[in-house]
């Protein structure tokens, strides 16, 4: 099919050549030759193509055939001077791009809604205590963290939820859940790592949630007498159920106990918050973590042991405020038979918004997020003026030609689309570019988002219509800026001095020292000051957390975990298992010595226990590891004090613990604690332990935390355990042997994420990392552009002023003289751009204190860093120019004028 | 030597197309011979500003185009008078008259 315009092109084109062939013809008849009757045709006729063009000016496609014409020039234009082309599209690419990635992120993290209708009723039901809220529990599950001088907490007791649901009734209906846990689902033979979440029978129902297909978990789930079922996420269901709705009413193998699948949850819920991984919902009656805990705890009818995480779904015209008021006398009742010791303790309830999900990610990340963003806009200013030199120094040396332009006749509108085409082209291209690279950048964000907890996040980012219209108006933006100024400015011109001007010189006559390029570069030194000084900061930040102290010896340490308990392991079976695991680990060749532990060390997470101290209450906040007796050895922790556990410390009910320095110290700050008895758990009449010894503090579930440590022995009945390794040689080589040696007692046991203990603390440096990345990518990428549009300014500056240069080398300027002399200009720009950063680093280091381990945003070597790299990059990008200026022969100069 | 031809008046040349093409629709070629047949040979039209003038009174909706064999066998663009093209050579005659008697006064004085 032919298109409108061309058809019309086509018309006419046939059109003319009908009128030529029929006037040669008539000549012909007159008696000329054909060749002869062509050529008086074409005479005739004046210019068959100044016709056409005349033609095409009535045509209706006018408008749209000369914005063809405009982006043919354009693009020609562009292809002449493809180093500018090439800098502006890349600057405006990386300069949108990051901010796009950034602001998806921002997106995902901090403002998405969960996925659930009426998503305003939801609440979220915390409760906040003044002090540690003692006496009120004595086992917990959920987190707690310090908010404006009160500790917030998300956890409670399941008689308080089901008064509370009660007694909530026509105002709210609550929901409860728990943190998500690891486990291996297997599904026709193959097994997979998922995700699982107990909650309560109606926790569906108050999110208003439907089943993609078949039902989700019900009332009728939650009970003990209940067989046992099991609702999968959407995206579980693609990927390990393949996509079958079959797979409704089969069976799921959850660490080997038999699931019915009763239901798919919709596609478009993600979970309870952003990065939620849970791919499995049970309830809570099937929860396997719960069941553990309640063989020996009777955590359904007691009401000290508080673990249920709430949610609610206000009735329509129940404000959050009233709901909150009436809920806290109820709250009140729950604990009022087991009060706090401390009555400043003050538990209050508390509700939060709940349209966005649990806050966790949100509160770690919001700070940063921000932060990063300020950074990542200033990026894109600095690559925004780096365009908008550009193109003023194109739009300078075209002055000619659009001086000509004018002078045979082109209006001046005509001229202002032509150059504002070009802008926008530029501005296309670099649209287009920057959505790759949003995408890319947005896609290795996700995967140095940090994860803390047992299980990990899981971050679906995607760049939406909005944020791709955002993009676009920002290019659009971009392009009225950089194209209406430039092209305004040339059409202004002074036509007898443009034509006079040589092509590559100007006169030295009325030369501005202050011209607009300078002005951008110095604006942009000033974001680049700001960008350079934060990426020293952070990467340095880093480099000091990585080269900490840990406490142990950090090399040559395997780690990995092992869940006997999923298969099929348990009491007496399973103790042997361990025995006979850890000799047979300690024969494997280039295995110096193995050590257990409850948990893996420096993976982010691990048990947490108040310690006291036999007659006192005071609370001593401590972590807990369970270890074996060659975990100290194996780590390289040495003893201090007393001695480190033995044989017979592991026999039954052992009563020996030992402590951290630190832990001693605040335990008896005047004697040695050895000896010294202590309970744990806020329960003066559970068991009494007796210390004896005192290790080495060392980092226990990052290298940024220095907790104290409790050490008991490792009772080997856990259905779990983090294996440690001291290896000769490369740590990862004795793996295959391991395997083999695991194998050989069961060959079904999986070894669970095996790294060097490197490889481990890097993990939990991953938002350090995030930082170090980012702000060293964007000072880097500021650097860059910044000295590039110093190099063009100076380069322009000195090429201006060549008649001048000639000149004064005439005279008797020496090379060095020269060099100088525009070295100076350069840096004269680089000074005043200091001058103008410095006051906005002040200023920017109040907000990025909390990033920092130990040090001081305006830290010193990081300041004397970021200024040489500053000043050695000005400088060279001016000595070029500098240099080509002094290398220049003043007469080839003079004679130009 | 050819005989001495005349310039149009500035103005006039959408009159003469319009006039031309009351007859029978006619392709460019065709309005040139005929404006310079019945003009006697005096009125010579540059037959290259014949085609904006044309392209300009088919925006304008006075005339229409369609391609039709010609008498050459070729296929040729014909221009037709549209209903709003007779209404203007209306006014447009009417004009010129009263401008030409107009000018025959001012002459004979």
């Amino acid at each position: 099919m032919q298109l409108p315009w061309n058809k019309k092109e086509s018309e006419l084109d046939r059109e003319v050549r009908y009128h030529l062939d029929a006037l040669a013809a008539d000549f012909e008849r007159q008696g000329l030759l054909p060749e002869e009757a062509r050529r008086r045709a074409r005479i005739e006729f004046s210019g068959p193509e100044q016709v056409k063009e005349k033609c095409r000016e009535q045509s209706p496609w006018r408008w749209f055939t000369g914005l063809r014409q405009d982006i043919a020039f354009g693009g020609r234009m562009l292809r002449k001077t493809p180093v500018v082309t090439v800098a502006a599209v890349l600057s405006l690419a990386l300069g949108i791009g990051s901010n796009t990635a950034i602001f998806s992120l921002m997106d995902a993290v901090l403002w998405k809604t969960i996925a659930v209708p009426e998503p305003k009723q939801m609440s979220l039901i915390l409760w906040t205590s003044a002090a540690r809220a003692e006496g009120m529990f004595r086992g917990r599950a959920g987190s707690s963290y310090p908010e404006n001088g009160l500790r917030v907490s998300d956890f409670f007791a399941y008689p308080a939820f089901q008064t509370m649901r009660e007694k909530s009734a026509g105002k709210a209906e609550i929901g409860g859940f728990v943190f998500p846990f690891e486990a291996s689902a297997s599904y026709r033979g193959s097994t997979a790592v998922a995700s699982q979440r107990g909650v309560s029978g109606n926790f569906f129902e108050v999110l208003g949630l439907n089943g993609f297909a078949g039902r989700l978990i019900q009332p009728e789930d939650d009970s003990a007498r209940a067989a046992e079922t099991v609702a999968v996420s959407y995206r579980f269901w693609k990927k390990t159920l393949h996509g079958e709705t079959s797979a409704i009413g089969q069976t799921l193998r959850i660490n080997n106990k038999p699931h019915r699948i009763v239901g798919i949850l919709p596609e478009d819920f993600y979970g309870l918050t952003v990065g939620d991984p849970t791919d499995l919902y049970v309830s809570f009656h099937h929860w396997p973590e719960l069941k553990a805990w309640s063989e020996r705890n009777n955590v359904f009818g007691d009401s000290q042991f508080w673990w249920v995480q709430l949610i609610a779904r206000r009735a329509p015209g129940v404000s959050a405020e009233s709901y909150q008021t009436f809920l806290d006398s109820v709250f009140h009742s729950t604990w009022a038979t087991t009060p706090p010791k401390d009555p400043k303790s003050n538990p209050r309830i508390r509700i939060d918004e709940g349209s966005q999900g649990l806050g966790t990610l949100r509160r770690e990340f919001r700070q940063p997020l921000y932060v990063l963003f300020a950074l990542v806009g200033m990026v894109l200013l600095v690559a925004c003026a780096n365009i908008a030199n550009l193109l003023l120094a194109r739009a300078d040396a075209r002055k000619k030609e659009v001086a000509l332009r004018i002078s045979v006749g082109c209006s001046r509108g005509r001229l202002v689309r032509q150059l504002l085409t070009e802008s926008a082209l530029l501005a296309a291209l670099g649209g287009i570019a920057s959505i790759a690279f949003a995408y890319i950048t947005a896609n290795l964000l996700v995967a140095v988002v940090p994860s803390r907890g047992p299980a990990n996040i899981r971050l679906d980012i995607e760049l939406n219509l909005q944020l791709i219209l955002a993009t676009l108006a920002i290019t659009t933006l971009a392009v009225v800026l950089f194209g209406v100024f430039p092209a305004w400015r040339t059409t202004r011109l002074d036509l007898t001095t443009a034509m006079k001007e040589g092509a590559g010189s100007t006169g030295t006559a009325g030369h501005t020292w202050w011209t607009p390029g300078k002005f951008l570069v110095v604006a942009q030194v000033a974001f680049a000051v700001l960008l350079v000084v934060a990426a020293a900061v952070f990467v340095r930040n880093l480099q000091r957390i990585t080269n900490l102290d840990a406490g142990f010896e950090r090399a040559g340490l395997v780690l990995f975990d092992l869940r006997p308990g999923e298969g099929g392991y348990s009491g007496e079976r399973l103790h042997r298992f361990y025995i006979d695991l850890e000799r047979r680990l300690g024969d494997v060749p280039g295995v110096q010595s193995v050590g257990f532990s409850r948990y893996r060390p420096m993976a982010g997470y691990g048990e947490f226990s108040p310690v006291f101290r036999v007659g006192t209450t005071t609370a001593i906040d401590s972590s807990i590891s369970r270890i074996t007796a060659h975990q100290l050895p194996t780590m390289g922790i040495r003893v201090l004090a007393g001695r480190g556990f033995e044989r017979q410390d592991f026999l039954s009910n052992p009563t020996t613990v030992l402590v951290s320095e630190d832990l001693a110290q605040k335990i008896d700050s005047e004697r040695s604690p050895v000896g010294a008895k202590i309970y744990v758990n806020d329960d003066p009449e559970g068991p009494v332990y007796e210390v004896v010894g005192v290790v080495a503090n060392v980092a226990y579930s990052r290298l940024t935390e220095r907790t104290n440590v409790l050490y008991f022995p490792n009772s080997l009945s856990d259905s779990s355990a983090a294996v440690t390794l001291r290896t000769v040689g490369p740590p990862l080589r004795v793996l295959p042997a391991v395997r083999e040696a695991i194998k050989e007692l069961d060959k079904d046991l999986p070894i669970v994420d095996p790294l060097t203990m490197e490889q481990q603390i890097a993990e939990g440096l991953k938002r350090e990392r995030l930082f170090a990345y980012l702000c060293g990518g964007f000072g880097t990428l500021a650097l860059v552009l910044s000295a590039v549009g110093l190099y063009g300014v100076v380069s322009y500056s000195a090429a201006r002023r060549r008649g001048e240069i000639g000149i004064r080398m005439a005279l008797g300027a020496t090379q060095g003289d020269v060099v100088r002399l525009v070295l100076r200009e350069g840096l004269l720009l680089v000074g005043l751009g200091f001058v103008l950063g410095a006051p906005a680093v002040v200023y920017c280091s109040r907000f990025v204190g909390e990033e920092l381990y130990e040090m001081k945003p305006l830290d010193a070597p990081s300041l004397a860093t970021a200024l040489s790299v500053l000043l050695a990059a000005a400088f060279f990008a001016s000595l070029i120019p500098a240099l080509r200026a002094s290398w220049s022969d003043p007469t080839a100069a003079l004679r130009q004028e | 030597m050819e005989p001495k031809k005349s310039e149009l008046l500035q103005g006039t040349l959408d009159l003469l197309i319009l006039k031309t093409l009351l007859l029978d629709p006619l392709h460019g070629y065709g309005i040139a011979q005929r404006i310079l047949a019945s003009s006697r040979e005096v009125l010579q039209v540059q037959q290259g500003s014949l085609y904006p003038a044309l392209h300009r009174l088919e925006r304008k909706g006075l005339i229409a185009s369609e391609w039709k064999d010609s008498e050459t066998a070729r296929m040729a663009k014909y221009y037709a008078l549209t209903k709003a093209g007779k209404a203007q050579l209306q006014t447009e005659l009417e004009q010129w008259r009263r401008y030409a008697r107009a000018i025959g006064w001012v002459l004979q004085s």
